[in-house]
């Protein structure tokens, strides 16, 4: 890879992408191959699965790449095809509804706006919050994975999982009260 | 990448992603104006029967308000509603609103528009051609229309013709129909009306052979 493309942004590669040049693809491949592993690991919690359902990913988004508006940020439309391909995979599996009728997105919710844990806190989270995933509602734990593991804001949260912004606040606010009450019946605070 | 050279997975050609959007758009803005179009016959045919303002009669008023509100178009409303929601969640603005609203905001749009188109008379004039033999209005519709404004009992919609004592008389020149109206001093009316002839009014009340001792009386303003 050149510097010059090095400093091409996703946007820029994708546009390329958009225009027949294939081979571009495979750095937007290679940028986002580890954090949809990641990704893929802790919401779905089975690695087996995980590699072989970000290949989709990758497929899916190569196939609909001319969707891509470039004018937007690559990042939060990759990650929304995670999302879909994640959620399937899960429905595939409990042969269930997976998450149900959304109350969360019906009505308009009063939450304060987004601020940043302090460092100490969000290592304390991110520890809990590996040894609890499993036991996580998918629901809630999604919003987890993507704000403390991916470093997702709101604004990208609210365009992967299509739900208002209000609606990511209450979510990370449900998770982590569900991931205190585990986290204290497991013992895990310090 | 291998199956990308190989050709084993291709791009979807962007010309599908564009006809998709054109036929979403297109498909919210039909049923926009299906929604006008139900809402705003809705009103017409409350306004036409008279049913719109027998709210104001009491309790037995708004309850013939109620027993009388066009149940197929509501269900259609309904219907329609949740289409046009879900259209509209393939949107940013879709999707970032919470959905009760979406929901108040698309039938606010709704019914003020409705209440809009109905003021243009627009549904005056297709009733006026459905009810002209070889009008012009296809058999559909103009059953639709003559049904829509089929007389409510209790419900008398029309215009005085003259004053009798302790009444008017009153017509529905629509179906040439004349109807006797008696007010004593339990009737509603409007607080210093005086009634004259050429007024267009609606008289809420029972009807027996012709004659009606009317419970309320309003007049009805352009």
């Amino acid at each position: 890879m050149t510097n010059e493309t090095a400093n091409e942004t996703d946007e820029m590669v994708a546009t390329r992408v958009q225009d027949g040049d294939a081979d571009a693809f495979a750095m937007l491949v290679e940028r986002y191959e580890d954090k949809l592993m990641r990704y893929a690991r802790k919401f779905l919690r089975d690695p087996d699965d995980a590699k072989d359902i970000v290949q989709d990913v990758f497929i899916k988004s190569y196939e609909n790449i001319q969707s891509f508006d470039a004018t937007r940020r690559f990042s939060p439309w990759i990650y929304r095809i995670a999302h879909n391909e994640f959620v399937n995979a899960i429905k595939k599996r409990s042969r269930g509804p997976v998450l149900g009728i959304d109350f969360d997105v019906v009505f308009p919710h009063l939450t304060a706006g987004e601020t940043a844990d302090d460092t100490a806190l969000e290592r304390d989270t991110k520890r809990i919050l590996e040894e609890c995933l499993d036991e996580l509602d998918p629901k809630y734990r999604e919003p987890l994975v993507l704000y403390y593991f991916e470093g997702l804001s709101y604004k990208d949260m609210a365009d992967i999982l299509r739900i208002p912004m209000s609606t990511v606040g209450v979510r990370l606010a449900r998770g982590k009260s569900q991931l205190q009450k585990i986290a204290a019946e497991k013992n895990l605070y310090e | 990448m291998d199956a990308i050279h190989s050709g084993r997975v291709r791009m979807r050609p962007r010309w599908k992603f564009i006809l998709s959007g054109v036929l979403a758009a297109l498909g919210v803005i039909i049923l926009v104006c299906t929604l006008l179009f139900i809402t705003s016959f809705a009103i017409f045919t409350l306004r036409e029967t008279g049913v719109l303002f027998t709210p104001i009669f009491g309790m037995r008023g708004l309850f013939t308000f109620f027993a009388a509100l066009p149940l197929i178009l509501i269900i259609l409303l309904v219907l329609f509603v949740i289409i046009l929601e879900v259209l509209v969640r393939r949107y940013r603005v879709g999707y970032r609103t919470p959905l009760l609203v979406s929901v108040v905001a698309i039938l606010i749009v709704v019914v003020l528009g409705g209440y809009g188109v109905e003021q243009t008379r627009v549904h005056d004039m297709i009733l006026h051609q459905a009810r002209l033999p070889g009008g012009g209005v296809p058999p559909p519709i103009a059953i639709m229309y003559r049904a829509g404004v089929q007389h409510v009992p209790g419900v008398f919609h029309g215009t005085i013709v003259s004053i009798i004592p302790g009444g008017f008389l009153l017509v529905d020149q629509d179906v040439d129909a004349t109807t006797t109206v008696y007010i004593d001093p339990s009737t509603m009316i409007p607080p210093g009306a005086k009634f004259q002839p050429g007024e267009e009014v609606v008289v809420f009340g029972d009807e027996a052979s012709g004659t009606v001792h009317a419970e309320g009386v309003v007049q009805i303003s352009d």
